[in-house]
């Protein structure tokens, strides 16, 4: 796609964010209009993002300028193969997220559904916007759109989130302030924030300091952002205390956006020798990813929460995303991008389970999953298959990913982070195993009627469809995105490795 | 043209493979709409299956066509491993064999398994193991051979065992005052004993793979010189790998010193002992030899390898011993189906014979592949049908002691008349198919070596002796005693069995005369077949390697094998009938007479001592060791995992990370530790462009 203008692109943004202005309105009219609006918005967002991937498929990068201004004094979005496939990401985890949502969010937050689905239209549209734009303050914005919606929806859990909302406030902020102060060192040596000019202008400028100094500025924020350890602290408590579906969202979406943003910025508009060679950024990320992946395992097998164990499980997680981007070549950022992807869908569906058991039953420790196996086959089952992937047992997307990450380490010749992987995954198994093991070996208590919420014993207590389904389409993905894994990687993956990386 | 038939014959042999693998799911689901519906799903998928290896066998007549390779990527990338199909003459024949053979003991066990509670499970095994073997025979390379290898010997676990809970009257062995062997005890010693020859085997492959690189059969057999020279290099490493992959098929086709699971597989249900433990997958390691066949010959003959010659000298005198171990024991068997499993160990011994004799001389071959393949076939057909028959008599009678028999020719006609035609058969009677495929694999090993002849002459006598033996003490002479209360009983269930049982036995029956009339053509058709198709995997072509070179020297070595092997079962024959079929002497009174002939029956009827051995060593040894292994190892083992390790990640590390505060509830706290990531970065930079002069 050459010409400019592809309005799909900006559409996947603007329309739930026009419909997130417009529905206190409609819910002031009448509340029985606000989720199918929401709805009708977010399906409008995922097939504009379908259409815009089917352009940058078959004919490249699409570019659409705001308001006819082209770059760069206008604002441009511009969506490569890779942001095409963040796009499709985002925008299909907030749909299936919001049919949901409805039955969790009735029960949770009987008062707040529209505030709830205002905040959640904003932060979808965020992410829409931040992995479509071509601008690095205009990123800057649609951040901190999608952050403080997060902050927002974090609160409404109540209680603890409000405090868990207040903590995630205040470091997502700094983090954001880091972020800021980066595009403004750039701008300051460039007087350009379009990301295709910046990568024209930097090259020659990688010496100097202010540029550097603005790497650090960037890495430092986006590792906050997406709870990086060791400042991770934030995310374990506003994943575990936030509402089933906002835990779902956020956990499967916001992390990985900041992920993105620091594989956008550090390999594409640098040159990727900057953060690699003349200053170690990728070797310290590297490091702390690896330690990441080890603590966060350990301290998931530490937990008797089942969503703070999710939780802890993220922050190995993005370990793992990080380890990809710091080992620095094709197989490595080819496994990062990956996990990214698998893993939006595996922890997105773990904790769309998880929401599912407290809907049910209202149990949120590891203990009380005691019998659920029986009682509710079908979560059990999909909880199992999505704790298989995060383990890498094949043909699950998480397996290939891990595979991709491997060879990069084998490739970069890092034995140590070889031996961190393999490690973690085995410490990923003692916690999935000891939640498994709970859902089918353990007798519950004093029989089937102990489980909380199941009245009569054998009667099985899957939740309704709109809860089901979901469920079900995110664990159907993992299994495709390890069969067509190739696929993947052939269409979307690799024309985004940056030319540096290719052997 | 031939792009479009091979591309069928792909199909049809995916086809093969799959369907009985969805009948295997879908049979339990199907369960729940009801038995009739299970049945239909059952047999439809084997029906398919079999319908779809019928289809690959024109091929066999125009082997040009072949070999047709179909691979698909099981993963594509980052790493590429392929999973395909090989349809060659010696894929077609084995696919044959095992899905149209399978299909028939199928609707014998619609019959045979009526009303069983475990039916369900039974029918999934059946149809997984159909599946799994396809796969086997029909798998492009090692790796997934091996996994249908695997699978195959999970589902005969899994259906030897199939009366898991060791009912009284599923017990076998004995009668007191010998010891009898439950269902369970005994799936797991076929378990054991064949996994351990897979393990071993694995070894080998993984030893073949570190030397070839490649797993896939048209790439070994194109570059066996390379790779069998790359492990002749190192002293003892091609013996070494060669012993190593012949484990893998010992202990599948339960040859010697694998060979004493099998007799206890008769444990499971009759047609289960037809299917796996007679015609298949007990031939599934005659299979894999025939399959390496071409990569040691080239390796011996072509290019003078002279360390490849021990896989041929293994395998046949391993198979020609086997032979006659096996046959000895089947003369004093009481067991109907030990006799028969015997007997089954036994035949194999004279596949392996062919095969191995293949390679003793140059121009042996396409002779020797085909007469041991021929008399896989033909084994296939004669002892499904003489299992299906046993299964039928047992069924009957509710007795597996042949001494419980006698005189049952009256009640069961239609199953005297089947299981003499495969009774024959398997003595070799001419002009029956045994016969056949028995002269050419006495033939071959005649010009292989006078003493692998002989013992395969002792052994086509005690063949015909325990053969007679059998069909005798079952439907001759007076009725035992048991067979005179059932009578009295009411008699209800001393038939032919069910319609399906009749039908199954009947039709296998006739393939047996089928096959009898057709000897020759079939012998041809598969010698032309195997040329054609050896042509093509050994590197420089068969007949460019040696010409048949005609060792008989003096007289017509064809009719000597035959007039000698006719005499042998003349005079093995003729003492049974003497002794079991006309009574003139009784067998209990000629061992109470001669200490010799007592004692030679006694080292028989105690397996030569070796299931004693082994279960002393394997068993008695292992519940010695259990204390120690407790006590001593397995405490502190668990003592690691369950209390230091978990120890150590909950508490140690836990407190210590807490310590550290990176997870702190002060804001503080991690706001510091943002920061010194941040100083840590600039540090960096300092530090870095420094000295760059940024």
């Amino acid at each position: 796609m050459t010409g400019p203008q592809f309005a799909p692109t900006i559409l996947a943004v603007a329309v739930p964010l026009l419909a997130a202005f417009a529905l206190p309105v409609v819910a002031w009219r009448g509340r029985a209009a606000v989720y199918p609006l929401t709805l009708v918005a977010l399906a409008a967002s995922f097939v504009s993002a379908l259409a815009t991937a089917r352009a940058v498929v078959n004919g490249g990068a699409v570019e659409y300028h705001l308001g006819g201004w082209p770059p760069p004094w206008g604002i441009a979005f511009r969506v490569d193969t890779l942001g095409a496939l963040m796009l499709l990401l985002v925008t299909f985890i907030a749909l299936v997220v919001a049919v949901y949502a409805r039955r969790s969010v009735d029960a949770e937050l009987p008062e707040q559904r529209a505030p709830f689905y205002c905040v959640y239209l904003l932060l979808a549209a965020g992410l829409a916007g931040l992995v479509s734009t071509a601008d690095m303050f205009n990123l800057y914005v649609f951040l901190e759109i999608t952050s403080l919606a997060g902050y927002a929806l974090v609160s409404l859990g109540g209680g603890a989130a409000v405090v868990s909302a207040f903590r995630y406030l205040i470091l997502g902020t700094i983090g954001a302030a880091f972020y800021l102060l980066a595009v403004g060192y750039l701008y300051s040596v460039t007087g350009t924030l379009n990301m295709t000019d910046l990568s024209g202008l930097l090259p020659p400028l990688s010496g100097s300091n202010t540029v550097l100094v603005s790497v650090a500025f960037l890495v430092t924020g986006m590792a906050l952002k997406m709870g990086l350890f060791p400042m991770h602290a934030w995310l374990p408590r506003a994943y575990a205390n936030a509402p089933s579906a906002v835990s779902a969202l956020l956990a499967a979406t916001t992390a990985k956006a900041s992920a993105y943003v620091l594989i956008r910025v550090l390999f594409h508009v640098f040159e990727p020798r900057v953060a690699i060679d003349v200053i170690p950024a990728t070797t310290i990320l590297a490091w702390a990813a690896a330690v990441a992946m080890l603590v966060g395992s350990v301290m998931a097998i530490a937990q008797t929460d089942l969503k703070r164990m999710l939780a802890y499980s993220s922050v190995a997680q993005i370990g793992y995303i990080i380890l990809g981007v710091g080992l620095a070549n094709m197989d490595g950022f080819t496994g990062a991008v990956l996990h990214l992807v698998n893993h939006a869908f595996m922890k997105g569906c773990l904790f769309l389970v998880a929401g599912v058991i407290i809907y049910r039953t209202g149990a949120r420790e590891i203990e009380d999953l005691r019998g659920l196996g029986r009682a509710m086959p079908i979560t059990a089952a999909t909880f199992v298959l999505a704790a298989f992937a995060m383990i890498g047992i094949p043909p699950t997307g998480g397996f290939f990913s891990k595979l991709y990450l491997l060879l990069g380490a084998i490739d970069a010749g890092a034995w140590v982070f070889v031996a961190v992987i393999l490690a973690s995954s085995l410490l990923t198994v003692a916690y999935f195993g000891n939640a498994i093991r709970a859902l089918y070996v353990a007798e519950a208590g004093g029989g089937a009627s102990s489980i909380p919420g199941v009245a009569t014993p054998g009667r099985t207590v899957d939740p309704p469809a709109s809860m089901l389904v979901p469920m079900l389409v995110l664990a159907v993905g993992i299994l495709l995105l390890g069969f067509f894994n190739g696929a993947i990687v052939s269409s979307f993956v690799a024309p985004a490795v940056p030319a540096a990386f290719v052997p | 043209m031939s792009d479009r038939s091979a591309d069928a014959l792909a199909t049809a042999a995916w086809i093969a493979v799959a369907m009985p693998f969805l009948g295997a799911l879908l049979t339990p689901l199907a369960a729940r709409l009801g038995n009739a519906v299970r049945l239909a799903v059952a047999l439809g998928a084997s029906l398919v299956a079999a319908a779809a290896a019928l289809s690959l066998l024109p091929a066999l007549f125009r082997p040009e066509v072949l070999p047709v390779a179909s691979t698909a990527a099981w993963i594509d990338a980052p790493v590429r491993i392929g999973f395909g199909l090989l349809i060659d003459p010696l894929a077609i024949v084995l696919a044959n064999v095992v899905a149209v053979i399978s299909f028939l003991i199928l609707i014998y066990c619609a019959g045979y398994m009526r009303g069983d509670p475990g039916a369900t499970r039974f029918w999934t095994w059946m149809n997984g193991f159909i599946g799994s073997m396809l796969l086997l025979v029909l798998a492009d390379n090692l790796l997934w051979l091996f996994v249908g290898w695997k699978l195959v010997g999970l589902c005969s676990y899994g259906l030897i065992g199939y009366y898991y809970r060791d009912q009284r009257d599923y017990w076998i062995g004995g009668p007191a005052p010998a010891a009898f062997v439950t269902p369970s005890a005994a799936s797991l010693k076929a378990l054991v004993t064949t996994g351990a020859g897979d393990m071993l085997m694995l070894g080998g492959i993984l030893l073949v793979y570190a030397h070839s690189g490649t797993l896939n059969f048209v790439e070994l057999y194109a570059t066996a010189p390379t790779w069998l020279a790359s492990l002749a290099a190192s002293p003892g490493l091609l013996s070494l790998t060669i012993l190593l992959l012949l484990a893998g098929p010992a202990g599948k086709s339960a040859q010697f010193p694998f060979h004493e699971w099998l007799p206890e597989a008769m444990a499971g249900p009759g047609p289960v002992s037809a299917l796996i433990h007679a015609a298949t997958m007990v031939k599934s390691g005659v299979y894999l030899v025939a399959r390496l066949v071409p990569i040691f010959w080239v390796g011996l003959h072509v290019s003078g390898i002279d360390g490849a010659a021990l896989f041929f000298e293994a395998i046949a005198w391993m198979g020609a011993f086997t032979a006659l171990l096996a046959a000895t024991q089947a003369m004093v068997a009481l067991e109907l189906k030990k006799v028969l499993a015997y007997s089954t160990v036994s035949q194999i011994g004279y596949m392996m014979l062919g095969l191995g004799a293949a390679g003793l001389a140059p121009g042996l071959l396409v002779e020797g592949y085909t007469a041991g393949l021929f008399h896989l076939v033909s084994h296939a057909l004669f002892k499904a049908c003489l299992f299906l028959c046993a299964g039928t008599v047992i069924h009957a009678i509710h007795s597996i002691y042949v001494t419980d028999m006698g005189g049952m020719r009256r009640y069961l006609p239609l199953t005297w008349s089947f299981l003499l035609v495969a009774a024959l058969s398997l003595m070799g009677m001419p002009p029956l198919a045994g016969f056949w495929s028995k002269d050419a694999v006495l033939l071959v090993a005649h010009e292989a070596s006078p003493l692998l002849l002989g013992l395969g002459l002792v052994t086509a006598g005690l063949t015909a002796f325990y053969t007679v033996r059998m069909v005798a003490l079952v439907f001759h002479g007076p009725e035992s005693a048991h067979v005179a209360a059932a009578r009295a009983h009411g008699g209800g269930h001393l038939d032919d069995g069910a319609r399906s049982m009749r039908f199954a036995s009947g039709v296998l029956a006739l393939l047996v005369l089928a096959a009898s009339v057709g000897a020759p053509a079939v012998e041809n058709a598969l010698h032309h077949g195997f040329e054609v198709g050896l042509d093509a995997h050994v590197a420089g072509g068969v007949s460019g390697a040696a010409d048949r070179s005609d060792s008989g020297g003096g007289g017509d070595p064809q009719s000597l094998v035959l007039l000698l092997s006719l005499a042998a079962i003349g005079a093995g024959g003729g003492a049974a009938a003497w002794i079991y079929l006309l009574r003139k002497r009784s067998p209990d009174a000629m061992l109470a007479a001669n200490p010799v002939l007592s004692g030679l029956h006694r080292f028989f009827w105690n397996r030569w001592g070796i299931d004693g051995a082994y279960h002393r060593i394997a068993v008695g040894g292992t519940v010695r060791i259990a204390d120690v292994v407790a006590g001593r190892i397995e405490r502190r083992l668990d003592l690691i995992a369950h209390v230091w390790l978990p120890g150590l990640v909950l508490n140690r590390l836990h407190a210590r990370l807490t310590r550290l505060r990176a997870d702190s509830e002060t804001l503080a706290d991690n706001i510091s530790y943002l920061l010194v990531l941040f100083a840590l970065l600039l540090a960096a930079i300092l530090f870095w462009s420094g000295g760059g002069g940024g």
